[in-house]
């Protein structure tokens, strides 16, 4: 302490030396409607001398210079030059306007972001300001709950277990793009939230294309494409340190440094920080660390390089498994009752658990070619390490008994002691965890050039190569000498220990060949692009348990895909516009659907591509008090995967018929607006009102054989039936009115309707009678509240901001499986969190 | 800022009262909570007491059906549907002792007169008709101590009891000379009663020891008793206790199971069995040891699953009979882990639901 006191001392002492004589500019920077934009940049022109804006936009700048020009900039808006003089230090309010093409069109054209009135796509931005205020202890998905067409819930409630939809679609049809690189699994599509865990830290901007985006890139948007930029290179020289400490021994730390633009042209910033928690839920405690390092060199005016590498290793106990209403009711913990964890020898362990560490790196490397032509270029690497436990073994109903009632934690001490009496016959019940490692290499480059004064075109290159690794390893013995495995024919009859990998054991190899090319067209009142992409994807596996050496591996089976889509933007006035897109896309069928039970032999190279055909319109609304929009959309989703294995006739081989038809048909009206009212209160606020349906019946559709013999038939009756697992009504309200300059209150207001218990309706083939809809969650209203306070510790800006995330510790279903008492999970309650942060 | 506190009472006053779940929550509060156990045992005297049977037994098994489940109610408060418990009681079963009231030594002309030509007989039945043609109309309950020779193998005497009851004759084992001889009495009787349930007993298991007793067999022994200058014949029962015999005091140990229904004990033979890998195995299950009852798949429907409990069943408790009831736990999928009960019943050779 005290010698942080002497480093206060020492630091205001520079402050105050350098002061003297200087010009002291002060200013706010807001966005076109009034909101303070932090971190922007404010330079004086041509100096390196800078600083950023606060959290409240104010900026102050001592400078040798008597008098000038400033340049201000942020991300995704028109730089703004403003002229001072020694008579004039005071700029008073400086208001950018969102325009990413004329800042930095390089990033915003490599990065697919979407601009305001003028990419016709469906779209709102989340801004770092709001994720600091709005995030608390929430999983990073669920700043987005507020946006129209999104539905984000914790699912089980483990740190990093989240999960999002857009439009009523899960996360293998959402794409979601870090700095413009599609993260979403190469095998599965899916999206694991808790890879990125950290990078709400170190995020600058967020953005949900609704529909089709803006992606020029071949990615699986149905839903939507969710567009993550992080933060690059600090302007500025110095950092922050921040503390955040939240129910359930929530603790983070975390502090992050900048060199600043130096005169050589590099700048560097790194990000730590660490956070660890008991959780919400019962024995899904946490332990997590985020990095972030952004390295950059401008080579000269045309040539930039910037290196990032990211990434947040974490170990989180979960819920897996979901319970009945009633079991919750009964349960002595609860709605924060957890199944899936139990005590050994004292300690809480987890019985379901995931760890996991995926590192994200790439080398961005920007060239600006001439006045009309740029080439962005980035090559990444990612490796993912980890996976989820669980359990395993021949007597696996040990792991029912309990420290009593069916409400309590298993007892695994019991489970220890049986396996030790085994001896040399070794365990019967142990813990394993299921590994899923990747490598993952890309390489993304996109070249603009202006073809006129208003036409731009695009096109660029997508290419990856993916190798996942799968396995099961024993992970604790559970008191036993060994467990027994006789599920590799490399190593039959195998008494293994902690480490060794039983079960099944194979690769998936993916390579991506895309391309894309666009065409933009921009005059004063009217925008327009028209874009194309393909891409072949090649799968291929290798088995290492179920085959020998030299028989391992299989063909490489390849499946084309491709898009085409084209929007018009029309800007009639300052205040009304109006856009419309459509789109079409092939998307190629997955890893699991061409390799279907998990073998070399039974391989569906004739996997079917998936259709999407979506249409959109929307109108804009901006005037210096409201801004508001209203889409409506139309998604065609044809031709789901839906494969049968049949089992061959009269001695000829089995094979999979893939069957076409099952079409789910999602359409909505979507509305968003936010209202100032004064200059200190506003109000924000969004309805999404889906109507998200299967939309035919297959009757009687029949499966040929290679003969084109008849062999069976198949009946699928849904037309009509809700899509499920997601609220399709949803809307927000939120308030934020500002006390006095550093200190505001916020209150958010959501709601959620006409969630339908989650069922795979491939699951009805064979019905002869249509389902009904499944079991609807009942609807529930929801309230976050925070406070945000801004001081001054001697020189250094101070922000206390305090959050509570359901205020009235509602009750509610955020989840729910279909059965005929549905299995549910319960979203959190009352939670609460204090953060500080320290800028210096 | 009036505005917003207005506001905000206005949030606070339509939302607080909301409660998502209130009728789920209504519903699920109105079903009480049921504890459903197990339990054996065996009245104590102290159970007697608090029954109020004085002589510590029943006197029939209908009094203890009738009396058993508000025992049972009272001992476990808490237990509800589905509990089960097997209780041991006394019950006073009184076995008729009797005094021969014929004595007989089948004579060679008797022999003659019913055509065995040996002068023996060689068969149950060569007794019994005898025995019909000798008594014509016997009285209920006639004791008829015969000496009679007897043909297997080799021909030995034989003196045995034979007891006519509800229109047949049934025989109750004595003993032979030799054995007499071998209890240490020189005479084929004994001096005393003292003296006969004394040596009984213990010669009892010599006697049977190849006819695998079981424990609360009861088995009648006629034994003579030489008095005041005569000797006569008597009718004795003992009991088998799975080690020795003792003589037979008219209490016997009964065993009746009870499940609750809800609402009360009934008698119900109901067993809890939960299915085990190798059943699951047994029907095509053993994969994953479960039933999986998702929408589309093997086990959605009930009558599926009270198939496959029925081919178990039947594979694991052949001799059951036919209104055998159980209650079986089986693990189930259905998106996620979890335990279902079914309540089956023979019927016809079949389990079906009940």
């Amino acid at each position: 302490m005290k010698n942080f006191k002497n480093l206060l001392v020492v630091a205001l002492f520079f402050t105050t030396v350098a002061i003297f004589g200087q010009t002291r500019l002060t200013g706010k920077v807001v966005d076109e409607t009034n909101q303070p934009l932090p971190s922007a940049s404010v330079m004086v022109k041509g100096t390196q001398s800078g600083t950023s804006t606060d959290f409240d936009g104010k900026f102050t700048l001592n400078t040798n210079a008597s008098s000038g020009v400033l340049v201000i900039s942020f991300v995704g808006y028109s730089d703004k030059e403003v002229s001072f003089s020694s008579s004039k230090t005071d700029l008073g309010t400086i208001e950018l306007t969102e325009d990413s093409s004329v800042l930095d069109e390089i990033v915003v054209t490599a990065t697919s972001f979407a601009i305001d009135r003028k990419t016709p796509v469906a779209v709102s931005t989340i801004k770092a300001a709001d994720i600091e205020r709005k995030l608390g202890t929430q999983e990073f998905p669920e700043i987005l709950k507020s946006t129209p067409g999104v539905y984000a819930t914790k699912s089980g409630g483990g740190f990093g277990d989240s999960r999002i939809s857009l439009r009523g679609f899960n996360s293998e049809n959402v794409a979601v793009l870090i700095n413009g690189v599609p993260v979403n699994d190469m095998e599965n599509g899916r999206v694991y939230w808790s890879n990125w865990a950290g990078l709400s830290d170190v995020t600058s901007a967020m953005q949900v294309q609704r529909g089709l985006g803006a992606s020029k890139v071949a990615v699986p948007s149905i839903g939507g494409t969710i567009n993550i930029l992080s933060k690059t290179t600090d302007v500025i020289r110095g950092g922050s340190v921040s503390m955040t400490h939240g129910n359930d021994g929530y603790q983070k730390i975390g502090a992050t440094v900048s060199t600043g633009l130096m005169d050589n042209g590099f700048a560097a910033t790194v990000s730590l920080a660490k956070i660890s928690g008991e959780g919400y839920v019962d024995g899904t405690q946490f332990n997590g660390t985020n990095y972030f390092v952004n390295l950059s060199k401008e080579l000269n005016e045309n040539h930039k390089l910037s290196f990032t590498a990211f990434g947040a290793p974490q170990r989180h106990g979960q819920r897996q498994n979901r319970s009945t209403i009633s079991t919750y009711r009964n349960a002595q913990s609860g709605i924060r009752f957890n199944p899936d964890w139990g005590y050994k020898d004292g300690q809480v362990t987890h019985i379901e658990d995931n760890f996991y560490h995926k590192s994200q790196s790439s080398l961005n490397h920007y060239w600006t070619i001439n006045e009309n032509t740029s080439l962005s270029t980035a090559m990444y690497v990612s490796f993912g390490t980890g996976g989820g436990g669980g359990y395993a073994g021949s007597n696996t109903s040990l792991f029912k008994v309990r420290l009593g009632g069916s409400d309590q934690p298993v007892d695994l001490d019991n489970i220890v002691d049986i396996n030790r009496e085994n001896g040399a016959l070794g365990s019967e019940a142990i813990l394993r965890a299921s590994r899923n490692d990747h490598s993952w290499y890309g390489v993304l480059s996109t070249f603009k050039t202006k073809l006129s004064d208003n036409l731009d075109f695009i096109g660029g290159i997508d290419l990856r190569s993916y190798t996942g690794e799968h396995f099961t390893e024993v992970t604790d013995l559970l008191g036993g000498q060994y467990f027994f495995d006789d599920s590799n024919i490399n190593n039959p009859n195998a008494a293994l220990g902690v480490g060794d990998k039983y079960g099944y054991h194979n690769d998936g190899e993916v390579g991506w060949q895309g391309f894309f090319t666009q065409l933009e067209y921009d005059s004063e009142n009217i925008s327009a692009f028209v874009s194309v992409s393909g891409s072949n994807t090649s799968y291929q596996r290798i088995d290492y348990f179920q085959y020998i050496p030299g028989n391992q591996t299989t063909d490489t089976y390849n499946f084309f895909g491709y898009g085409v889509k084209g929007g018009v933007n029309y800007r009639l006035n300052e205040a009304h516009n109006v856009f419309a897109n459509v789109g079409y896309f092939e998307k190629a069928a997955d890893f699991g659907s061409v390799f279907q039970r998990y073998d070399n032999d039974h391989i569906n190279a004739d996997a079917e591509n998936q259709k999407i055909l979506s249409f959109e319109l929307g109108y804009g609304f901006r005037t210096e008090k409201i801004r508001a929009n209203v889409n409506v959309y139309r998604t065609e989703w044809k031709d789901r995967t839906f494969t049968r294995s049949i089992q061959g006739q009269n001695g000829s081989d089995d094979f999979i018929a893939n069957l076409l038809g099952v079409n789910a048909l999602h359409q909505g009206l979507e509305i968003d607006f936010t209202y100032r009212y004064s200059d200190n209160l506003s109000f924000t606020g969004m309805a999404s009102l889906g109507d998200w349906k299967w939309n035919n019946d297959l009757e009687d559709v029949a499966i040929f054989d290679e003969n084109q013999n008849q062999v069976d038939t198949v009946n699928l009756p849904i037309k009509g039936l809700r899509v499920s697992d997601a609220a399709q009504t949803t809307a927000a309200l939120g308030l934020n009115y500002k006390f006095w300059d550093k200190t505001s209150f916020t209150l958010d207001y959501n709601y959620y309707a006409d969630m339908y218990a989650q069922v795979n309706v491939l699951d009805y083939i064979g019905a002869t009678t249509k389902p009904s809809d499944t079991w609807k969650a009942p609807d529930y209203h929801l309230f976050d509240a925070s406070l945000r306070h801004g001081f001054k510790i001697g020189d250094f800006d101070t922000t206390v901001t305090a959050r509570v995330n359901n205020v009235f510790n509602t009750e509610y279903i955020s989840d729910a499986l279909d059965a005929t008492d549905p299995l549910v999970w319960f979203g959190a309650g009352r939670t609460f969190s204090l953060s500080a942060k320290i800028k210096f | 800022m009036k505005k917003i506190f207005l506001l905000l009472a206005v949030f606070s006053m339509v939302f607080t009262s909301c409660d998502p779940l209130e009728d789920i929550y209504a519903e699920l509060d109105a079903v009480p909570t049921v504890i459903s156990g197990e339990a054996t045992i065996t009245l104590t005297d102290d159970d007697y007491s608090e029954l109020d049977l004085n002589y510590g037994n029943f006197s029939n098994v209908d009094d203890a059906k009738t009396m058993l489940p508000g025992f049972l109610s009272n001992k476990y408060p808490t237990w509800g549907k589905e509990s089960l418990a097997a209780v041991t009681f006394k019950l006073y079963a009184p076995k008729d002792t009797e005094r021969s009231l014929e004595i007989y030594t089948v004579s060679s002309a008797d022999y003659s007169a019913g055509g065995h030509s040996y002068g023996n007989f060689d068969s149950l039945s060569d007794i019994t008709e005898f025995l019909d043609t000798k008594y014509t109309s016997p009285a209920n309950r006639l004791l008829v101590s015969l000496t009679y020779k007897y043909y297997s193998g080799s021909v030995a005497t034989l003196n045995n009891g034979f007891l006519y009851v509800n229109g047949g004759w049934k025989m109750v084992e004595g003993f032979t000379r030799d054995e007499y001889n071998a209890m240490g009495e020189s005479y084929p009787n004994f001096s005393s009663e003292t003296e006969a349930m004394t040596k009984i007993p213990v010669f009892l298991l010599d006697k049977f020891k190849f006819d695998n007793n079981e424990a609360g067999d009861i088995t009648a022994i006629m034994y003579k008793l030489y008095v005041s200058g005569s000797t006569k014949s008597y009718v004795a029962n003992f009991i088998f206790d799975g080690t020795s015999w003792s003589e037979y005091k008219n209490v016997k140990n009964e065993t009746i199971k009870f499940g609750h229904d809800g609402t009360n004990w009934v008698p119900d033979n109901t067993i809890k069995y939960t299915l085990t890998a190798a059943d699951y195995t047994l029907v095509g299950n053993g994969n994953y040891g479960n039933f999986d009852v998702r929408a589309g798949k093997d086990e959605e429907t009930e009558s599926s699953r009270v198939a496959k409990i029925n081919t178990i069943l039947l594979n694991n408790f052949p001799n059951d009979a036919d209104g055998q009831k159980y209650l079986v736990s089986y693990n189930i999928y259905n998106g996620a882990n979890g335990v279902w009960q079914l309540a089956v019943i023979k019927t016809g050779g079949a389990y079906v639901k009940q």
